[in-house]
């Protein structure tokens, strides 16, 4: 298509929720656009197969923005959080972990149960067909029949292997009488769709061999195949308004070139995350932020972790990177003195003797000097890791705004990013470091550590791989940016995918729900395209 | 340049080779320094190398290293933390895993570790634990007794 012409859709960002919707929308045969800032991320560029892939974990590769230098990034400057994102093409998955758990029908009526955060405007009803289909897409591992969920279709592949330590956790939870149920994991058992089987190497964070789904790679070949035309190096600068109030196209940076561009379109889908998609609506003249609603109400969750050693081996290096998800805490209980619940999601160990050694979950490491191989051989193959993962309230002032003093390589200004836990999270982390207590001594640690994420001056500085509710849907305009079709309230043919408009965070890993909300918004964008895309 | 202080922080015995021994000081010097060494540095390695009794543990060189890691406490973390990633990621220490009896693989993403399918006979969990609620069960919670508003927590995390 030449750049003068209109398309239907354009989509900003290539990330997980970008490739879904590009799929959906290009199998319709619809001409769809889809600008990505970054560029295509090489298998071969990869270091999980490089001898000092834990190096480069902590530098080039390093998940944190403010931790590494890369050009596709921009800046992100904020007071808390440490900022974790990829910005190319498959998004932030070219770097995630693969849990791959649902949302629970509770977190849709938060406003009901305790009005501390809004109803989503659908339930988990209307998100369940869309889940199954994001799991036979992605390709899944998993086994049903959990208890703690609402019934689900089989899962494509059967659960990972049981590691020794799923083994020693399960026991420590039978022994205390808490739920336990193999972990979802967007990694396949076998093998799927043309691509191989995990072989339990462990270095989940992102995956070149393609057992773990990375959208780059299993959704977006599809994507393209099916006509999408994907411009890579190709940064959004503005999404443009008509004097009708419908969006007309946007301004974007060829970055190999230089040179500002601009496409139109007929329908604007944003895909830019919980950072981007508000930084770009904020650039973009305030764009569908008539209500001062654009960039609040940032979630991260509520989190607390712990790392615990126990006698025996179990080689927390082998395997997924996650074991078990207990959802024994997930519904909220007022005895315990907050509301909202939260899961504990355990993982494995780090696959890296390296990381073991120099500190990993918490502040336990080898000492330097004479004991650091006493200290190594009692820890190596010893250690467990489990995240409490809980669901945040909103607060309005917890935000994503433009940073003022910083701009990206094409003059766009940053983004700033605050974030401060309320008394109810505060309460809840309180709890759950409790609970994660009573795990470690129900699996008969040795030896445990907590962690809190604060700094020496208290500051909570949360690994931040989630970035939610910037661009929440809602059922009442005056609180929301977008409908419960991700549509926004202002720009009728404006609609946000990402993870930016989920209501509220859940207690689990969001990429399942986002993924599943972003199939549902483009197949009612394919059904109504002739409506949506006239004024 | 930083030969004796990896021996200082990762010393050898009869089952691992010291840091020098599988080269940690120069991978350090390139990643953290690109070969150029700081003024800090140079004095920290002349002290060392200067100490009177020469062999690594020995009480007056783990005495100047104890007293840099006090006084420069970013730089001796930031040494550190790149001296051990870089150690456990040499052939001989990883043989030297192996040989301690834990499976474990320079590049594991290439070979994998092998584990038992998950058999859904012997592997489903039988507990039976665990509930929901359903969209239509979910109601109106009384928050009063959370005095959210006026009750503040002022030790969280760890100092709870
Ligand atoms: C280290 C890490 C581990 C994680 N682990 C898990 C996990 O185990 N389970 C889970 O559920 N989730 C996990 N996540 C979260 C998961 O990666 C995200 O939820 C998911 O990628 C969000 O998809 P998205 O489409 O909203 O955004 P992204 O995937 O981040 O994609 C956004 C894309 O938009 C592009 N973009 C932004 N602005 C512009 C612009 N102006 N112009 C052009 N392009 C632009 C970016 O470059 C990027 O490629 C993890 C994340 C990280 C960082």
């Amino acid at each position: 298509m030449s750049r003068q012409q209109v398309c239907d859709i354009l989509i900003v960002g290539a990330g997980a929720t970008g490739s879904l919707a590009a799929l959906v929308l290009a199998q319709a045969g619809l001409d769809v656009v889809c600008l990505e800032q970054g560029s295509w991320v090489n298998a071969a560029d990869r270091p999980h197969r490089l001898a000092d892939w834990s190096w480069q974990r902590r530098t080039g590769w390093n998940p944190d923005v403010n931790k590494r230098e890369h050009a596709d990034d921009y800046p992100v400057n904020s007071d808390s959080s440490q900022i974790l994102m990829w910005n190319a093409v498959g998004g932030s998955t070219n770097v995630y972990g693969g849990l791959w758990p649902r949302y629970r029908p509770s977190d849709f009526r938060k406003g009901t149960e305790h009005g501390l955060q809004p109803d989503w405007p659908i339930t988990y009803e209307d998100i369940s067909p869309f889940y199954e289909l994001a799991d036979k897409i992605i390709g899944v591992s998993g086994l049903s029949g959990d208890r703690a969920m609402p019934p689900r279709e089989r899962c494509p592949t059967r659960p990972l292997p049981v590691s020794a330590v799923a083994r020693r956790l399960s026991a420590g939870f039978d022994e205390l009488d808490w739920h336990w149920w193999p972990v979802e994991a967007s990694v396949i058992s076998e093998d799927y769709d043309g691509r191989p089987g995990c072989n339990n190497c462990g270095v989940c964070n992102g995956c070149p061999r393609g057992s773990m789904n990375e959208f780059a790679t299993s959704i977006w070949p599809k994507a393209i195949r099916a006509g999408c035309d994907l411009r890579t190096q190709a940064r959004v600068l503005k999404i443009e308004k008509g004097a009708d109030g419908r969006a007309t196209g946007v301004h974007y940076v060829d970055r190999k070139t230089g040179q500002v561009l601009f496409q139109k379109a007929r329908i604007v889908v944003v895909a830019a995350n919980g950072v981007g998609t508000p930084r770009l609506l904020l650039a973009s003249e305030n764009l569908a932020n008539g209500n001062d609603q654009v960039g609040r109400n940032l979630l991260h969750h509520t989190l607390v972790a712990s790392e615990m050693w126990v006698n025996g081996p179990i080689d927390g290096h082998v395997g997924f990177a996650a074991s078990l998800i207990s959802r024994e805490f997930a519904e909220t209980d007022i005895s315990r003195g907050f509301v909202n619940g939260f899961n504990l999601n355990c993982v494995t160990s780090t696959p890296s003797a390296g990381e073991l050694a120099a500190g990993w979950f918490s502040s336990a490491r080898a000492p330097w000097g004479t004991h650091h191989h006493q200290w190594f051989e009692k820890h190596f193959g010893h250690s467990i890791g489990v995240f409490a993962i809980g669901d945040d309230l909103p607060n309005p002032e917890n935000r994503v705004t433009l940073d003022t003093t910083r701009t990206d390589s094409d003059g766009m200004p940053g983004a700033k990013v605050q974030y401060v836990p309320g008394e109810n999270d505060k309460r809840m982390m309180n709890y759950m470091l409790d609970r994660l207590k009573d795990l470690a001594q129900a699996c008969g640690a040795v030896e445990y550590r907590l962690q809190d994420y604060r700094d020496q001056a208290g500051v909570y500085r949360t690994p931040a791989w989630h970035m939610l509710g910037t661009c929440r849907m809602g059922k009442n305009p005056e609180n929301s940016v977008v409908n419960g079709w991700a549509q926004s309230w202002e720009v009728p043919n404006l609609f946000i995918v990402d993870g930016s408009v989920l209501t509220t965070g859940g207690t689990v890993n969001p990429t399942p729900t986002i993924s599943a909300l972003a199939l549902r918004t483009a197949g009612y964008i394919r059904d109504n395209f002739a409506s949506l895309s006239t004024a | 340049m930083l030969k004796h202080l990896v021996d200082e922080l990762i010393p050898g015995d009869t089952r691992w080779p010291a840091a020098s021994d599988v080269g940690v000081h120069g991978v350090v010097m390139l990643r953290l320094f690109s070969g150029q060494p700081s003024r800090i540095l140079e004095q920290l390695s002349t002290s060392l190398d200067r100490s009177s009794d020469g062999l690594p543990g020995t009480a007056n060189r783990a005495a100047i290293v104890q007293r840099f890691s006090d006084t420069q406490p970013a730089l001796f973390e930031q040494i550190y933390t790149a001296a051990v990633l870089a150690y456990y990621e040499m052939p001989a220490v990883i043989e030297a895993i192996r040989a301690s009896g834990r499976p474990y693989h320079a590049s594991s993403h290439e070979v994998g570790y092998a584990m038992p399918v998950f058999d859904l006979e012997r592997d489903t969990p039988r507990h039976g634990r665990g509930s929901y609620l359903r969209t239509e069960e979910v109601a109106p919670l009384d928050l009063s007794s959370l005095d959210l508003d006026a009750v503040k927590t002022t030790k969280w995390g760890l100092e709870r």
